[in-house]
């Protein structure tokens, strides 16, 4: 199967990978898990003014995973939130050209961003109360 | 009903078995050796194949080819090792393929393999006395795709019909399933020349099942023989540090020393050598003990060991939980590999047939039950390796896993990655790694056809079947519009369909000249054992016959002998024949009979 | 499910099927028997394996109910991603005697739960009340995690 080599890059050669610290108020963190081969993905952003100004992730899964991450990573940065909010897998399965056994993969992706905006909002409700 | 002969084809011998009246026997022409040993040697233009051809490894090492089996569906890169201690050159050729250059020709491993098989069939045609088109021909359980579709192609050019391909070690778990017919789990440990399986099976009632397998195609008794050598060698630098091992005489007297020394330590706890070696002008001697040896294979030993637990641990079971361990293959009769398979399975293996016969016993059986002969029995194999495809960044995904009960199928979506991509390549591997650099990678399938449409829009399902044969067929279907994608296999380590047929308009050329040939070097050698028998018994024929009578023989035998100089094989038939008749009244005393008998000269 | 059932069963129909026994026959009845075989090894290697089963089966019990296939126990998610690194940690450490402890804890966990699935079905199949036939796809759901943990494993 002839993958782009967007994949291969961004396969080969993750950017972002790691973590912030959980309980900084400033940080967001998006845990989901793919129920269709049960792989785990942490996706991670750092807000500022509603902006984001930094993402990281930890992807234990396969390829395309790790692909859809680092590509999820690299796009969110420099968003506002809302911005953030409309990125959809389809995107990402057209950027990487993934095939259709993988597009559960970029799913995660776009999961792991929305988890990781939810998980900012509410938290920082809660530091506001 | 047409017979389905089983062929062995064996790394260092090959033999023929089938089912006649009293059951399976293993066929020879009458009081020949049934065991043609897988060697070939080219001599003026033409092949000479089997016991004639083992003698020239020492006389003739880089016209000689021999552990054939061990380049079948391999590469250069994969033959390193290998190659450097052949006495014949192997070249890299197109694609993945490897050559044997002899002088000027080259020959494909499958062409090779297939003089062996048209020797083995011609033999049995002979011991049959009836055509023989069609067999069942065995594999180590361990071989991929592509070393079975090189055996299959080997079979084709050799003129042979292969109904079935049939795992080594399940052929003879049939022979043995059917001898014992005891319910239970049976181990089949197999190592021969130059590969190793363990099968292991579930035999309940008339189903024999097996439930996993595993192996190493690149470790036999050649390796034992390997351990030797350097044995030797040691010995010999040590006391004669100015030898060198260029030459290839000198490395195939060392092989052909450390074989004597292995079979014969298979029958005693010592055994003393001599070390013949004129073109170095020295005959070292020495003594190899049981115990040295199996100390050198013992690294080895374990391999196997490794292999066994592979195979339990998939299978979920335990050494103990086996009911028979049964030995096969020639290597087994070493003394330091079956302690060890004791000593693993905490009982003694089953050793009732023999184990260099039990394989072909077993596919000729298979045979017998393919070609409608009987069944009493049913044989469920696995597919030895996982078969799978290349994803994102090099790592293999499996589609089918290994000890899948054959036949099997599995589909798989595929779509386009550009707006109107009409084709798709895919690369098909086997193996059980994760990445696909250390599996076999089988072919390309290439996907054409595909109507034009966005990206990402046509999904193509692909099926990957594997056969009873364990090989795999690639179909795909284009699921919107319903089209048939076709699909082009291009094998990595093969040959192509139109390559085997270029091989085989070639060889129909070569035909006829080849096998006058044959002829010609088979007749020689009946009439040089018909002078022989002659010479012997000249007491009796001055006894029986006249003087005239003798004049005639004498002159008869003159003829045959000018004949043997000339190119016409069917006119020194003639002439054999004409001896023989004129030998009749000899072969009708007493004596005579005995002398002819002796010497296997068909009188009259 | 009795296992000693289906293999009889099995037995009975492969032998009925096999190619083995249509060598003879025509093209198409070789096909035939080919493609039959291979449905039957299919069904049989789906009904011997209970997760394989499971899945098969709870679709067809649900009957177009809709199930919550990415429904997994509280704390469930969080609790697989620290067991993904800290079996980074030490798989690299290569302390053997500690991954072959926390394989043997992983194995255990996995299998109590696939018995479980038994246990559920059997109450599924008499009163089939959705919240069981949900449980049950939670637990299939979580069996995927557990099972990815396990395959890292070195074999
Ligand atoms: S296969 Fe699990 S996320 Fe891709």
């Amino acid at each position: 199967m002839a993958y782009s080599e967007k994949v291969v890059d961004h396969y080969s050669a993750p950017r972002n990978v790691g973590s912030f610290m959980k309980n900084d108020d400033a940080v967001g963190t998006g845990l989901v898990g793919a129920p269709e081969c049960g792989d785990v993905m942490k996706l991670q952003i750092k807000v500022e003014n509603d902006q984001i100004v930094d993402a990281k992730f930890k992807t234990f899964g396969c390829g395309s995973a790790i692909a859809s991450s680092s590509l999820a990573t690299e796009w969110v940065k420099g968003k506002t939130l809302d911005e953030a909010m409309t990125i959809r897998n389809t995107e990402i399965v057209e950027e990487l050209s993934l095939p259709p056994v993988k597009i559960h993969c970029s799913v995660l992706a776009e999961d792991a961003i929305k988890a990781a905006i939810a998980d900012y909002k509410s938290r920082s409700a809660a530091s506001a109360d | 009903m047409e017979r389905i002969i089983g062929i062995d084809l064996g790394t260092t011998n090959s033999l023929a078995a089938t089912v006649i009246e009293d059951g399976p026997e293993v066929v020879a022409p009458s009081g020949e050796n049934p065991i043609t040993p897988s060697v070939l040697t080219r001599s003026s233009g033409n092949w000479i194949v089997g016991e004639a051809a083992v003698a020239q490894r020492l006389t003739a090492p880089e016209q000689t080819v021999y552990s054939v089996k061990r380049l079948m569906g391999r590469d250069v890169e994969e033959l390193a090792e290998e190659i450097k201690e052949l006495p014949y050159a192997v070249i890299p050729a197109q694609r993945k393929l490897v050559k044997v250059r002899i002088g000027t020709e080259e020959f494909t491993p499958q062409e090779l393999s297939a003089e062996i098989l048209r020797e083995v069939k011609r033999r049995a045609e002979t011991a049959l006395d009836e055509t023989v088109s069609k067999a069942v021909i065995t594999v180590p359980a361990y071989f991929d795709d592509a070393q079975r579709q090189a055996t299959r192609a080997a079979a084709k050019l050799a003129g042979l019909e292969v109904v079935r391909i049939l795992n080594e070690p399940t052929a003879a778990a049939i022979a043995y399933g059917l001898d014992e017919r005891k319910d239970g789990y049976v181990a089949v440990y197999d190592l021969g020349g130059g590969t190793f399986d363990l099968s292991l099976l579930k035999l309940s009632g008339k189903l024999f099942k097996v439930i996993a397998t595993h192996g190493d195609t690149r470790l036999g008794g050649d390796d034992f023989d390997r351990e030797l050598m350097t044995l030797l060698r040691e010995r010999l630098l040590a006391e004669h540090p100015e030898v060198t091992f260029e030459r290839a005489e000198t490395q195939q007297r060392l092989r052909k020393t450390a074989e004597e020394i292995k079979i014969r330590l298979s029958g005693s706890p010592e055994t003393a050598y001599t070390l013949e070696l004129p073109e170095c002008g020295i005959m070292p001697q020495g003594l190899v003990t049981q115990a040295e040896f199996e100390e050198r294979i013992a690294p080895l030993i374990e391999r196997t060991l490794a292999s066994c637990r592979k195979a339990l641990g998939a299978a979920g079971l335990t050494a103990e939980q086996m009911d028979e361990v049964v030995l096969v293959g020639g290597s087994t009769v070493v003394p330091g590999v079956r302690k060890a398979v004791e000593r693993f399975f905490g009982r003694k293996p089953h050793v009732a047939i023999d184990p260099y016969k039990v394989v072909a016993i077993g596919a000729g059986i298979q045979g017998h039950l393919l070609a409608g002969g009987r069944r009493d029995f049913l044989l469920l194999d696995v597919i030895p390796l996982a078969l799978g495809i290349e994803t994102l960044g090099g790592t293999f995904s499996k589609l089918i896993t290994a000890n899948t009960t054959i036949p099997a199928e599995v589909a798989e979506m595929f779509t386009t990655n550009v707006d109107n991509q009409t084709a798709i390549d895919v690369n098909i591997y086997q193996g059980e790694r994760e990445l696909v650099e250390d599996c076999r990678n089988l072919g390309r399938f290439k996907l054409r056809g595909i109507p034009p449409m966005p990206a990402g829009l046509p999904l193509v399902e692909v099926a990957f079947r594997v056969d009873a044969n364990g090989l795999l067929i690639v179909s795909a279907k284009e699921q919107r519009s319903g089209t048939a994608a076709e699909i082009e296999v291009i094998p990595s380590h093969g040959l192509t369909q139109s390559e085997i047929d270029h091989i085989l308009e070639e060889s129909f050329d070569h035909a006829i000249s080849d096998f006058n040939a044959r002829q010609l070097i088979e007749f020689g050698q009946t009439a040089a054992r018909m002078f022989r028998g002659i010479e012997q018994c000249w007491t009796v024929a001055e006894a029986t016959l006249s003087t005239e009578e003798r004049q005639e023989l004498r002159t008869q035998m003159d003829v045959v002998r000018s004949s043997m100089q000339g190119g016409d094989a069917a006119a020194l038939k003639r002439q054999i024949d004409a001896l023989g008749e004129l030998t009749r009244p000899l072969a009708d005393t007493a004596m005579g009979r005995a002398v002819l008998e002796e010497l296997q000269i068909a009188a009259g | 499910m009795d296992l000693d059932l289906l293999e009889e069963r099995y037995q009975q129909l492969t032998v009925e099927l096999h190619p083995d026994f249509y060598a003879n026959a025509s093209k198409r009845q070789q096909q035939q028997s080919e493609l039959a075989s291979t449905v039957l090894n299919r069904a049989y290697n789906t009904l011997r394996n209970p997760v394989a089963r499971a899945n098969d089966l709870l679709p067809r019990l649900a009957q177009g109910a809709a199930l919550d296939e990415r429904q997994l126990p509280s704390g469930f998610l969080m609790e697989m991603f620290g067991l993904q690194e800290s079996l980074d940690e030490l798989l690299e450490s290569g302390i053997p005697e500690e991954i072959a402890q926390t394989r043997t804890d992983l194995t255990e966990r996995h299998a109590t739960l696939i018995s479980g699935l038994a246990l559920h079905f059997a109450e599924a199949e008499a009163t089939a009340p959705p919240s069981t036939l949900q449980t049950l796809q939670t637990d299939l759901n979580a069996e995927r995690y557990l099972h990815r943990l396990l395959e890292r494993f070195p074999v």
